[in-house]
């Protein structure tokens, strides 16, 4: 294969031989055997759709789910062999496309829009975007539902708005099902829903959102079981109170249905109280609700009872009718105390015992078995022999009690919710650990304050969460080494890094080895003292690159930046100093004020336009731009499936013309390194050189290296400014809001946190107005810590920056 | 040459307007005025803090001059002007000199929107001397004890262009304001628009979840100011869920996404 690409043209051998590196190891090697055929087959075609192919695919391939990226290189194919001027479209457009359609759907949708092609390309493209209506309506057509991915940003923001908490919206583990749950922390929502094929399929995400949340925001996870009543399970290590009271009863999952029954009728009703809009919504779903639900004739008596429970809590009264109707309703009264408005999760618990003995009794009946020995109960030993039938090819449960067999569980199905506290990560698990430990402590002192509560400060207190180092071990793993240096942790690593230390050869191709360092202190938080002479950062103007990204970025966006340009342009003040001639100002115009009173002195009527006004709205500003070009940056930014260091790219292309048009005075640095004798820093721009397309192919040069030591970097693009003789100096620093260097020393969560801060600090003492923007959608609860005394944004979709970047700068400089 | 002042009777405040204290700004306000001491009134945009000046100055019994700042506001503007009235050169004071004259409250809303330069005017009244150079009059006036000068400024506002200097901020006492705790803004929007308390109870709530989202892409949360709007639109028959959509929801941000869940969050109380 390589040597037929050797043969065809250099441009498409060289773009493919840029990208086939990042694609085998991104999406393995398969894929890229797969890509590499494509790009072959569209340069057999034609010279420029092989380079086009090369470079247009791979990150658009990266957009796609892992499972479906066979499938778009197949249809690509297809359209290479058939409309290959249309490739370019297709590519671009395909990858949102399969969000929303699969298999035979989705041939079809693609075929309709290569047919339009021929007539009309550009109807065709908004045809595949769905922007047009006869896209839409086919789309609609031919869809499967509301992706998740479509809402779950609305979701969240929606979900915060209630809880308070920084919780996301993830997509249902496969293992579990489809049934939506929350582990205490975020929010798991089928990945699809397809029930009415209309806006209420939106209305099930937002009662899923909304219930789901409210587990959190009613205390569902905040079970403490000193204050329920009875004797419960010997706590284990990491383990919740509610998982401990589930491990209570022999018959796990009898209890925790019970519990579920109840705690989900105490949070509705909590829900409701809170929210009376929802109300409306949940009347909408329930008929369905209930029509998914199954009947109670065909289930065996312990399934019948608990299910009726489930449904006479959603208003069903006497489910099932006659003995059981009855029992339900009996049961249904002694649920009402936990009820109440005041009633907590502590309440629920505490029901569950009277109902779990009311079950069991049923299942013993069921069973013909006697009633078990009181003081088993809680032992979790409840060994009897399997019942025959009503449930014995039901599935194995977690084993810890004997009579699992016997109860099948409630059905779940697409339209429920449940809290699943195991689902808990280790990490949670252990901040939940030590927030108990608090609150202890604080109940000994009389003080009363619910675990969120307690997390929530201390997460402020600490600045930072201590798990970062393994997370940015875990972060090396995952990410492709950087272009050029084949770094990689361990020994490896080691070696490389002594082997730069002593002038070896480059660990960074763009890295000039006769640049010179400049020595810096650094501040540690530790001895509350800078170090000085601490850190070395050298200087390295970047070389321009082919050109490749910019066309790209002008192919993209060049509609846009023209708009912006124009924009930007419209803000420009004139140069003016003094407006002569109006009728309103700071001062007579002389000239016209004679001209007048003369005028009038003859009779006629003189101009009122006597007084001159000062014009002294000239801009005056320097801006540097700094981004973070560490290896995190490799990361795919949300849906689009580009990197994160590409939008960022993106955003510095167009947030250049938008300066240049304004005519302020403009600087673009990126940093890395790695250890504190090697923080590279990186020139795209100077503020001396002019805005022409040499600089804007040094900002496609910028890649990924390694760490990001934010505060030295900080401190040199300060030195950058203040040579600047504006008066006013902005550093507008880009990154992921993690300073991380962790080299030979460790730069890495409060110490880098406080340094970062401090530096921030300095710049705003030597008059330098900062302001950071963030693109990690993991927005950290420190970042308001570390950037809280200057201004900041978290842009929690990475792939937006290219156009907000503009719209920060335009706010900022207003 | 004759000089023209505003009468000191069009800035009086006849009617008491209606102010809840949520603390001890009503006494810290008072006590600066008795001392002489400029104020800043700092807080976010819509929360009560052109109201508050307005109370004060009716309960301190003073005139109450407003300048409502913006970029193109000159000393001149300020300070006054000769302006050529038939055959005659006139003298007209500017509201800064006119407050000065009449021992009023000078409140220059927004200052930050004003620039630096201009500020610097009034610099000389800010200190013990209390006075204001007038130099195309020639003249300097010395501000009366109940002259008083109170700015306002919303920190949230991030334009580095646009930051209140050091050497001016440096003058004042400043009075933080933030939006009322729950049950006095519940009072307030009641109050302010007449809407029914259940309503007003649900449009603090809606509130309180959407300041939640700051810094999640919300520039600033929804004002106090807002939520009397929507009241007002309620209190006078539109249905509630239309009131807040264009009260708040289309105003606070063009982000569509979360447009859409406050649209959201509006929906679970109406």
């Amino acid at each position: 294969m390589g040597a037929e690409l050797l043969r065809l043209d250099r441009g498409t051998l060289r773009a493919w031989s840029e990208q086939i590196t990042a694609v085998e190891v991104a999406m393995g090697l398969p894929t890229a055997r797969a890509y590499t055929e494509l790009v072959l087959t569209g340069a057999r075609r034609q010279r420029r759709l092989g380079r086009q192919l090369a470079l247009d695919v791979p990150d658009n391939l990266a957009r796609v789910a892992e499972g479906e990226r066979k499938e778009y290189l197949r249809l690509m194919g297809m359209v290479v062999r058939e409309r290959p001027e249309a490739v370019g479209m297709v590519a671009r457009t395909l990858p949102r496309l399969m969000e929303r359609l699969e298999g035979p759907a989705l041939g079809k949708f693609v075929g309709s829009g290569l047919d339009m092609h021929d007539l009309d390309a550009g109807r065709a493209e908004v045809f595949l975007k769905a922007e047009s209506a006869s896209g839409q309506k086919e789309l609609e057509r031919l869809s499967l539902g509301l992706p998740l991915s479509a809402v779950s940003r609305t979701l969240a923001l929606y979900a915060r708005a209630h809880c308070g908490e920084d919780v996301q919206i993830r997509p249902v583990p496969a293992r579990q099902g489809r049934k939506a749950f929350s582990e205490g922390r975020h929010l798991y929502l089928p990945e699809r829903v397809d029930r009415y094929g209309d806006e209420r399929d939106f209305t099930v995400y937002r009662v899923l959102a909304a219930r789901t949340a409210a587990y959190i925001e009613f205390g569902s996870f905040e079970l403490d079981l000193r204050k329920v009543p009875g004797e419960w399970a010997h706590p284990a290590h990491d383990e919740s109170d509610l998982e401990r009271f589930f491990r209570s009863f022999p018959n796990k999952s009898l209890a925790r249905d019970l519990f579920a029954v109840v705690e989900d009728a105490r949070v509705e009703g909590a829900m409701l109280e809170e929210y009376p809009g929802l109300a409306r919504d949940i009347d909408t779903l329930r008929p369905d609700e209930l029509a998914l639900r199954p009947d109670l004739e065909d289930l065996a008596p312990v399934e019948a009872m608990v299910e009726g429970l489930l449904q006479r809590s959603w208003g069903v009264e006497h489910p099932g009718g006659g003995e059981l109707g009855e029992q339900v309703e009996q049961l249904w009264q002694q649920i009402q105390p936990a009820l109440g408005p005041l009633a907590s999760v502590a309440d629920s618990a505490a029901l569950v015992p009277q109902l779990y003995q009311v079950a069991d009794a049923l299942l013993r009946k069921v069973a013909d078995e006697p009633p078990p020995d009181p003081k088993e109960q809680g032992g979790g030993k409840g060994k009897r022999p399997p019942k025959p039938e009503g449930g014995s090819d039901s599935k194995p449960q977690d084993g810890a009690g004997g009579g699992e067999q016997e109860y099948k569980g409630l059905e779940a199905n697409g339209l429920g919710s449940a809290m699943r506290p195991e689902e808990m990560t280790p990490d949670d698990r252990a901040a939940d650990e030590q927030a108990r430990e608090v609150q202890d402590a604080m109940a000994e002192e009389g003080l009363d304050a619910t675990l969120r509560e307690i997390r929530r400060a201390m997460r402020q207190d600490r600045g930072g969460d201590e798990r970062s180092y393994d997370e940015m071990v875990a972060f090396l793993e995952r990410n492709p080494p950087p272009e050029g240096g084949q770094v990689e942790i361990g020994p490896e690593r080691e070696a490389i890094e002594r082997e730069a230390r002593h002038g070896g050869r480059p660990l960074d191709p763009d890295a000039d080895p006769n640049a010179k360092g400049v020595i810096q202190p650094e501040w540690d938080h530790a001895i509350q003292d800078y170090k000085p002479a601490w850190v070395q950062v050298k200087e390295h103007k970047l070389e321009p690159d082919t050109g490749a990204f910019v066309q790209g970025v002008l192919d993209e966006y060049g509609a846009e930046i023209r708009q912006l340009r124009r924009r930007f342009q419209a803000l420009r003040p004139e140069q003016l100093r003094r407006v002569r001639g109006v009728v309103d100002g700071d001062e007579f115009d002389l000239d016209r004020l004679i001209e007048s009173r003369v005028e009038r002195r003859a009779g006629g009527t003189p101009s009122d336009r006597i007084y001159s006004r000062h014009h002294r709205n000239q801009r005056d500003v320097a801006v540097a731009f700094l981004v973070d070009l560490s290896s995190s940056t490799n990361e795919v930014a949300g849906e689009t499936g580009k990197r994160i260091i590409h939008v960022e790219k993106e955003a510095l292309v167009m947030i250049a013309e938008a300066v240049d048009a304004i005519g302020d005075s403009c600087g673009i640095y990126g940093f890395s390194g790695y250890g504190r004798d090697h923080v590279a820093f990186y020139v795209a721009k100077d503020f001396k050189d002019p805005y022409d397309d040499s600089v804007r192919r040094r900002i496609g040069r910028m890649s990924h290296k390694m760490e990001n030591r934010d505060g030295a970097a900080i401190r040199y693009a300060a030195r950058k400014l203040m040579e600047q003789p504006a008066s006013t100096r902005l550093l507008v620093l880009l990154s992921d809001g993690r300073p991380l260097d962790c080299g030979c020393d460790a730069y890495y969560d409060a110490y880098a946190q406080a340094d970062t801060k401090v530096a921030l600090r300095e710049l705003r003492q030597q008059g330098i107005h900062p302001f950071c923007i963030t693109v990690d959608p993991r927005a950290r609860a420190y970042l308001k810590e570390m950037y809280g005394e200057v201004g900041f944004v978290v842009i929690d979709r990475a792939e937006t920056l290219p156009q907000r970047l503009p719209a920060i700068y335009q706010r900022l400089t207003r | 040459m004759r000089i023209i002042t505003p009468d000191a009777h069009d800035f009086e405040i006849d009617q008491a307007p209606w102010y809840l204290p949520a603390g001890d700004e009503v006494q810290l306000f008072e006590t600066a005025w008795q001392a002489k001491l400029p104020v800043i009134l700092k807080g976010p945009t819509g929360c009560g803090k052109t109201r508050f000046v307005a109370h004060m100055a009716h309960k301190l019994g003073r005139p109450l001059v407003t300048v409502a700042c913006h970029e193109d506001l000159t000393a001149s503007d300020l300070l006054g002007r000769f302006l050529i009235l038939g055959e005659e050169t006139v003298w007209c004071d500017g509201p800064l000199t006119t407050a000065l004259r009449h021992g009023a409250i000078l409140y220059l809303d927004e200052v930050v929107e004003a620039r630096n330069d201009t500020m610097v005017v009034i610099h000389p009244l800010t200190d013990d001397r209390r006075i204001l150079p007038i130099d195309k009059l020639g003249a300097s006036l010395q501000a009366p004890d109940d002259f008083m000068l109170v700015m306002s400024y919303n920190p949230g506002y991030q334009s580095v262009l646009k930051e209140l200097k050091q050497s001016t901020r440096q003058r004042f006492i400043s009075l933080e304001f933030s939006y009322p705790e729950a049950e006095l803004e519940q009072k307030v929007v009641e109050q302010e628009s007449g809407v029914a308390a259940k309503h007003a109870k649900s449009l603090v709530k809606i509130a309180e979840k959407v300041r939640r989202l700051t810094e999640r892409g919300l520039e600033e949360g929804v004002s106090t100011r807002l939520l009397i709007h929507a009241g007002t639109l309620m209190a006078r028959g539109i249905d509630p869920a239309r009131a807040c959509e264009v009260s708040f929801v289309r105003t606070l941000t063009d982000d569509a996404d979360l447009q859409r869940s406050i649209h959201e969050v509006v929906r679970d109380f109406f």
